[in-house]
């Protein structure tokens, strides 16, 4: 059975008029009936009505009274009504003049009726599907005309207008468990002038898509500056989960960079801030994640730095903020550490924020002495001092301890190793009463103990393979 | 069944047929629906209640709607002598109308018991 499109409303006191009518065009809309005037209005009102047939004399409420309040209404003036009358009630001429499109007289004559009917509502119909389709057409060049004013051209997201509307929208709903992700494309320069600006363009497209992939929906991507973008999180959950997706996307894009034919080990810089308490103003946080971006630049790009909002207020008052920092880029660009100094300067950074974790690199080879070391770490080791745990290494051994999502960083070292002709013993840790602090197969550790840091770590043996 | 009913009523000198064409599409099945809808109709109890309290302005619409409807269904009858007493009603003699009751009331008796007895 077809839907029928239209839907009519037929008041009328006397059930067999209501049928009447109903009988004549039940096949071409749908009907609603009511039994007074009160009941027309309440129906009206609840449906959407595209013609009315209405009887004039009515309890409750008759139909000169419904017939002026559907005009002086502005959600229903434009229906089509049509009154019933008895010839000799001369009821049309007042009803005409409040607003009544036509009149038919009872007892209804079938053909009179359907042709009246029809001759009213095709015209009135007509007109509002043109009406309706001119206000879709509107609507439609309304949303592309704003979509264009806030879509990044290249890219396909958001631009910096578009972002930042749209987070605003967002923070005052979702803004507790957020995180706001600037994102600095790293040497972009060197890509434009060395391989030319298409190659830039390339570069850009794929980072936006990437960056668009890997969030939910809900999520906020824009192209917030030529080769900054940034990343709206609307449920990032924690803040180790912000700092983990800032370090996926590092991830991807040094993967991109390789894809496109770029050869140099670069990537991009994410800072990001965690909002743990509802805040709408989206410039503070912007320049709180701004502050940690600065931060994962400072610290050789490639990386990402994570600050929470509360650890910015008490950064006001003058104490160090609470920086979470990420060496993602060191298994992305991993081949630089063929030099060992740039493993020496990227741990150094980690240990320069040692707050939650930090990075110790030990050597017995000759010229390559101890070189960082955290002091929480040496405290989680039990030791006083640095001194004290350079003096219990007995030459044969290598540390490299870093933040307890970086597990990954064991296969890496690895093939590293494997590459050195040296091949990995075993990891652990061990605790200056001799003990072992922590041990996994995967490099991870186990829950943290009196209050310890958790991290996580690697103890190698480089010695060589021989026979 | 319903052939008879029609019949009857014919035979009361309803115009059914006219009714048919004229408001009803010539769709029986739907004339017929309204035929036994005219039971339920409260017009005329509605006349009754109005005449026994007086009241004329009641009585006036009641018979009116009696009209209308006797009229749609072609009971010619029952039109004549509920527009007579309308007619009554509207030239302001009231006395003469509600002195009418009596007949609008034998002639509605008539084609309800008619139709009752076909339901």
């Amino acid at each position: 059975m077809n839907e029928l499109k239209y839907t009519m409303l037929v008041a009328d006191d006397t059930k067999v008029n209501r049928t009447m009518i109903s009988r004549i065009f039940r096949d071409r809309y749908n009907i609603v009936t009511a039994e007074n005037g009160l009941e027309a209005m309440e129906a009206l009102r609840r449906e959407k009505v595209d013609v009315m047939v209405l009887d004039i004399i009515m309890p409750e409420m008759d139909g000169f009274e419904v017939i002026a309040a559907v005009r002086a209404d502005e959600k229903l003036k434009g229906i089509p009504i049509i009154i019933t009358t008895a010839e000799r009630e001369q009821s049309e001429r007042r009803a005409l003049e409040l607003g009544a499109d036509d009149f038919i007289y009872k007892p209804f004559d079938s053909v009179v009726v359907e042709k009246r009917v029809n001759n009213i509502t095709q015209k009135y119909l007509l007109e509002r599907e043109k009406m309706d389709i001119l206000i879709r057409e509107h609507e439609k060049r309304a949303a592309a005309l704003k979509r264009q004013a806030e879509e990044d051209g290249l890219t396909g997201v958001y631009n910096r207008i578009g972002f930042r509307s749209c987070v605003r929208d967002n923070l005052k709903k979702h803004s507790a468990g957020s995180a706001l992700l600037l994102i600095d494309v790293d040497e972009f320069k060197i890509v434009n002038d060395k391989y030319g600006h298409p190659m830039g363009d390339e570069l850009l497209i794929r980072l936006a898509a990437c960056f668009r992939d890997a969030t939910e929906p809900g999520d906020v991507v824009g192209r917030i500056g030529g080769d900054e973008f940034a990343v709206f999180l609307r449920s990032a959950g924690s803040r180790q989960n912000a700092l983990n997706k800032a370090n996926a996307l590092i991830f991807q894009a040094a993967r991109i960079r390789k894809e496109i034919g770029l050869v140099e080990n670069h990537s991009i810089s994410v800072g990001v801030v965690y909002v743990h308490k509802p805040e709408e103003d989206l410039e503070a946080l912007y320049q709180i994640a701004d502050r940690a971006l600065y931060i994962a630049k400072e610290n050789g790009k490639g990386c990402a730095a994570v600050i929470e909002q509360a650890d910015a207020g008490s950064a006001e008052k003058g104490d160090q903020p609470d920086v979470f920092q990420s060496i993602a880029v060191k298994y992305v660009s991993v081949d630089e550490y063929e030099a060992p100094n740039k493993l020496y300067a990227d741990i150094a950074a980690l240990v320069d924020h040692e707050i939650h974790g930090g990075a110790l690199f030990l050597s017995a080879q000759e010229g390559y002495p101890i070189k960082y070391v955290s002091q929480t770490l040496v405290k989680a080791l039990g030791y006083q001092n640095i001194e004290e745990l350079k003096s219990v290494c007995d030459g044969k051994w290598e540390y490299l301890i870093v933040q307890e999502d970086r597990a990954h960083i064991v296969g890496i070292l690895k093939r590293q190793l494997a590459r050195k002709g040296h091949y990995l013993l075993e990891y652990r840790l061990r605790k200056k009463d001799g003990g072992i602090f922590y041990v996994r197969d995967n490099g991870m550790l186990g829950e943290p103990e009196n209050g310890q840091p958790t991290l996580l770590c690697l103890c190698m043996d480089v010695g060589d393979i021989g026979e | 069944m319903n052939a008879t009913l029609i019949e009857k009523l014919n035979g009361m000198d309803a115009e059914t047929q006219e009714a048919m064409e004229r408001s009803f599409m010539n769709d029986e099945e739907t004339y017929l629906e309204c035929v036994f809808d005219f039971l339920e109709d409260p017009s005329m109890q509605m006349l009754s209640d109005a005449v026994e309290t007086r009241d004329e302005d009641a009585a006036a619409r009641a018979v009116h709607t009696l009209k209308g409807l006797a009229d749609s269904l072609g009971f010619m009858p029952l039109l004549d002598e509920s527009a007579d007493m309308l007619r009554a009603f509207r030239k302001g003699s009231s006395e003469e109308a509600f002195g009418m009751y009596e007949n609008v009331r034998r002639v509605y008796d008539e084609f309800a018991e008619a139709i009752r007895s076909y339901r």
